[in-house]
C-alpha cells in the first residue's frame, strides 16, 4: 500500500452501510439489501436488480484469487467496466462500483460517479483501480465510516499495522452487461463471462450456489448482497398504480349504479381486493421506513466517538454507587476466566 | 559503568520470572536478587537487575544472565501486582511497546510489597518534584540519547531495552530496541532442579494470550462493567440522561431511557467498549484519558479508568460538601 494512495478504512458488510456510502456518492434511487436466499422469484420481488455482490471472509491462512477454477472465461470486453483491486480496504467501495458504473444507463450515478466513470472507461483495468484508490471524493464517502477510535490513540503512538491482524474479506460482482452475466473479481485480470442469459437472475443463482460447493463447509463465512432500485420509489409507484386502477373501477362503479345495473357485486370485490392490496404496499412502506430509521440509527453510532459517552456513563454509576461494586465484580470475572475469547474491533 | 546518585536510586530484593518459551506461562527464576532504579538523565530510568551470587546452585549451567538492564522513559511504564499469580508477583509494563518484565518480590516482609510498588512507579513517572535530576553527561546517557533520536526517527515512542555490554551475546538477541515484536518477554528455557520446591510458594501462573498488538485478555473489560443490567437504573435518572444527552449524535432518539437502552444494547456500544477496553489496556490513549482529568494511571488499565473515575467523582463530591459546609458557616 503506498502513501499516495491514502488509507482506506475497512468498513462492515452491511446493507445499511452500503446502502449510505452510495447516497454519499451521490447516486440516486438506490439501496443495498442482504440476500437470505439466492431462487430467482426471491430475487425478482426486488426488481429492478442491478446486480450482487458475494463477499466472503477467509477462515483459512492465505487469500488465493479463484481458488478453484469455476465456470466462465476471463474475457477482454471494453464493454464492461472492470478495475483491478489495488487495495485491499477499498473493496466495499469497489464491489459496489462494478455494479454501478456497469449500469449506468439506468441508474442516476450524480456527478461524481459520472466523472470518474468517463475518465476511467479508457484505462486499462489496473489503471482504473489505481484511479479509484485515488479519486479524493469517493475516499472521504468510503472513509466516513472510520471507527472513531482510529481517531484515539496518541499520535506519536505506534499504529497497529493495517491487515495483518484483520480478517481476510474479499467480493466478487455479478452484473449482467449486455444480455451476458459477469463475474467481477478485482484479483483476476479481466471479467469473467459466464455467458449468454436472458434471465440473468436465474442463473446468477446457478452460478453462486456452484461457487459456494467448491468449499468445505466452515472454510469460508460469505455475505451476499444485492443493489436494487429505491424500494420506498417502486412501492409508491405501485400505490400510485393501485390508485389509478381504483378511481377507474369507482367510475365504472358510478355509472353502473346510474344505469340501475345489477352487477355491482364484482366491481365492488374488485375495489375491494384493490384496496387490501394498497393496504399491503403502504404495510411495505411503513418497513422500509422502519428500517432506513434503523440505518440512520446504526450508522450514527458507527460514527460515534463512544469515549464521552462512556465516561458519562462511569461518572454516573459512580455517583450512585454502584461503580466500585461493578468494577471488582468483573476483577472477580476477569480472575475466573483466563481465556475468555475478546478480540478488538478496528 | 558510570556512577549516579545513590540517593535517587531505589533498591528492592526481587527475583526474575521468564515466560516459557512461546507459552503464556511465566515462570519464576529460582535465583534471588535485586532491582535498583536509577536515574539516568534523559527522562529516563534505568533498571538493573542483579544476581545475588550466593545462589548460583553449583555445576547448573548458567542459562540466563546474571544481570539484565532495561531503560523506560518517564511515563511510558508502569508497574503493577499480577493478580492471576497468588505470590508476590509484579509486572512493570512499558505502554508503547509489548515489554513485560515480571518480577517476584523477595524482601522479608511481604506487608511492605505495596510501598516497593509505589516507588516503582514514582520512578517509573519520574516525578521531577521528588527527585531531582541534574544531568550526568555519562557514557550511557549518550548512548540514551541515540536510541531515543532512533525511535523518535522510526516515528515510534519506545521504552528501550538493551543490556550491558558483557551479557550481550547470552540474551536478548533482536530486542535492543523494543518495538512491537509482540508478546516478547525474555524467552529463555526454564530453569530446573529446585522448581519444584519453589513452585509451592510462587505458583507459575498463566498471562494472556498475548495478540500481535501485545494485549491482554485477562483484564477487567469496560463491557462486564458497563452492561445494560448495571446501566438500566442509571439511566432511569433523567438527570443522568441529560447529562448524556450532548455525548450523542442529535439526528438519532436519545432522550427517553428506552432510547438510552438501545444504545448500551447496541451491537456498536458492544464493539466500541472492547475497542476502548483494548486501547486502554494497551495504553495507547494516554492523551484522550488526560483530557478527561483522570490521573495519568487512569490510561493503564480499564480497571485502573474506571477507579479513577470513581475518585474523580468522589473528590468532586467532597469538594461539594466542603463548599456546602463553607456557604453554611
Amino acid at each position: 500500500m503506498s502513501n499516495e494512495n491514502g488509507n482506506w478504512c475497512l468498513i462492515e458488510s452491511d446493507p445499511g452501510v452500503f446502502t449510505e456510502l452510495i447516497h454519499n456518492m451521490g447516486v440516486r434511487d438506490v439501496q443495498v439489501e442482504e440476500l437470505y436466499s439466492l431462487d430467482s422469484d426471491t430475487l425478482r420481488s426486488m426488481e429492478p436488480v442491478f446486480g450482487l455482490i458475494f463477499l466472503f471472509k477467509w477462515q483459512g491462512a492465505a487469500l488465493q484469487s479463484g481458488a478453484k477454477q469455476n465456470a466462465g472465461q476471463v474475457v477482454d470486453n471494453n464493454d464492461v467496466f472492470f478495475a483491478q483491486q489495488i487495495i485491499q480496504n477499498a473493496c466495499a467501495t469497489q464491489a459496489i462500483l462494478s455494479i454501478l458504473l456497469n449500469r449506468e444507463s439506468e441508474i442516476e450515478l450524480g456527478e461524481t460517479l459520472t466523472n470518474f466513470r468517463s475518465f476511467a472507461s479508457d484505462l486499462p483495468p489496473d489503471m482504473r483501480g489505481l484511479a479509484l484508490t485515488n479519486c479524493d471524493q469517493i475516499r472521504e464517502v468510503h472513509n466516513s465510516f472510520v471507527r472513531p477510535e482510529s481517531f484515539l490513540t496518541d499520535p506519536d503512538e505506534p499504529k497497529r499495522p493495517a491487515g495483518e491482524d484483520d480478517d481476510l474479506y474479499h467480493f466478487i460482482s455479478y452484473v449482467p452487461v449486455n444480455g451476458r452475466l459477469y463475474e467481477l473479481d478485482g484479483l483476476r485480470r479481466g471479467p469473467v463471462d459466464h455467458g449468454k442469459s436472458a434471465d440473468w437472475l436465474e442463473r446468477v443463482g446457478e452460478v453462486i450456489q456452484q461457487r459456494m460447493g467448491e468449499y468445505k463447509e466452515g472454510e469460508i463465512r460469505f455475505n451476499l448482497m444485492a443493489v436494487i432500485g429505491d424500494r420506498r420509489k417502486k412501492l409508491t409507484e405501485q400505490i400510485s398504480g393501485v390508485d389509478r386502477d381504483i378511481s377507474v373501477l369507482m367510475a365504472e362503479l358510478e355509472k353502473l349504479r346510474l344505469e340501475d345495473s345489477k352487477d355491482l357485486g364484482d366491481v365492488e370485490s374488485r375495489i375491494a381486493g384493490l384496496n387490501s392490496e394498497r393496504a399491503e404496499l403502504e404495510h411495505l412502506v411503513d418497513l422500509e421506513n422502519g428500517k432506513f430509521a434503523r440505518y440512520q440509527f446504526d450508522n450514527a453510532l458507527r460514527k460515534l466517538n463512544f469515549i464521552p459517552f462512556v465516561y458519562q456513563l462511569a461518572r454516573a454509576m459512580a455517583e450512585k454507587g454502584v461503580l466500585e461494586p461493578a468494577v471488582d465484580k468483573a476483577k472477580e470475572k476477569a480472575r475466573n476466566q483466563p481465556r475468555r475469547q475478546q478480540r478488538p474491533a478496528m | 559503568m558510570a556512577t549516579h546518585r545513590q540517593e535517587n536510586a531505589l533498591t528492592f530484593k526481587a527475583g526474575r520470572m521468564y515466560r516459557d518459551g512461546e507459552t503464556n506461562w511465566v515462570r519464576p527464576d529460582l535465583r534471588k536478587g535485586e532491582c535498583q532504579m536509577t536515574f539516568i538523565g534523559s527522562g529516563a530510568v534505568r533498571l538493573r537487575w542483579t544476581q545475588d551470587q550466593s545462589t548460583v546452585a553449583s555445576g547448573e549451567e548458567p542459562t540466563r544472565p546474571a544481570q539484565e538492564e532495561f531503560v523506560f522513559f518517564s511515563g511510558d511504564a508502569v508497574a503493577e501486582k499480577v493478580t492471576q499469580s497468588e505470590g508476590r508477583v509484579y509486572v512493570i509494563k512499558s505502554k508503547s511497546t509489548s515489554t513485560r518484565l515480571f518480577f517476584w518480590l523477595q524482601s522479608s516482609d511481604a506487608d511492605m510489597d505495596y510501598q516497593i510498588e509505589d516507588a516503582i512507579n514514582a520512578h517509573l513517572l519520574d516525578d521531577a518534584d521528588r527527585i531531582t535530576d541534574d544531568s550526568e553527561d555519562d557514557e550511557d546517557d549518550e548512548e540514551l540519547r541515540e536510541a531515543l533520536a532512533l525511535s523518535r526517527q522510526t516515528g515510534e515512542q519506545l521504552a528501550v531495552v538493551r543490556e550491558t555490554p558483557d551479557l550481550r551475546a547470552s540474551m536478548l538477541p533482536t530486542a535492543q530496541v523494543g518495538g512491537n515484536r509482540g508478546g516478547n518477554d525474555v524467552v529463555v528455557p526454564p530453569s530446573n532442579g529446585g522448581m519444584d520446591q519453589l513452585r509451592q510458594i510462587l505458583s507459575s501462573f498463566q498471562v494472556p494470550e498475548i495478540t500481535r498488538g501485545g494485549k491482554s485478555r485477562l483484564a477487567v473489560q469496560l463491557g462486564d462493567v458497563l452492561t445494560p443490567e448495571h446501566l438500566a437504573p442509571v439511566l432511569a435518572d433523567p438527570e443522568v440522561r441529560r447529562a448524556l444527552l450532548p455525548t450523542l449524535p442529535e439526528n438519532i432518539p436519545r432522550s427517553s431511557a428506552r432510547d438510552l437502552e438501545n444504545i448500551v444494547r447496541s451491537p456498536q456500544f458492544q464493539q466500541a467498549l472492547a475497542a476502548l477496553s483494548y486501547l486502554l489496556e494497551d495504553g495507547q490513549i494516554a492523551a484522550v484519558v488526560s483530557q478527561l482529568g483522570l490521573d495519568p494511571q487512569a490510561s493503564t488499565s480499564v480497571a485502573a479508568f474506571l477507579e479513577a473515575v470513581g475518585r474523580q467523582v468522589a473528590k468532586e463530591k467532597s469538594k461539594d460538601e466542603d463548599d456546602d459546609a463553607t456557604m453554611q458557616e
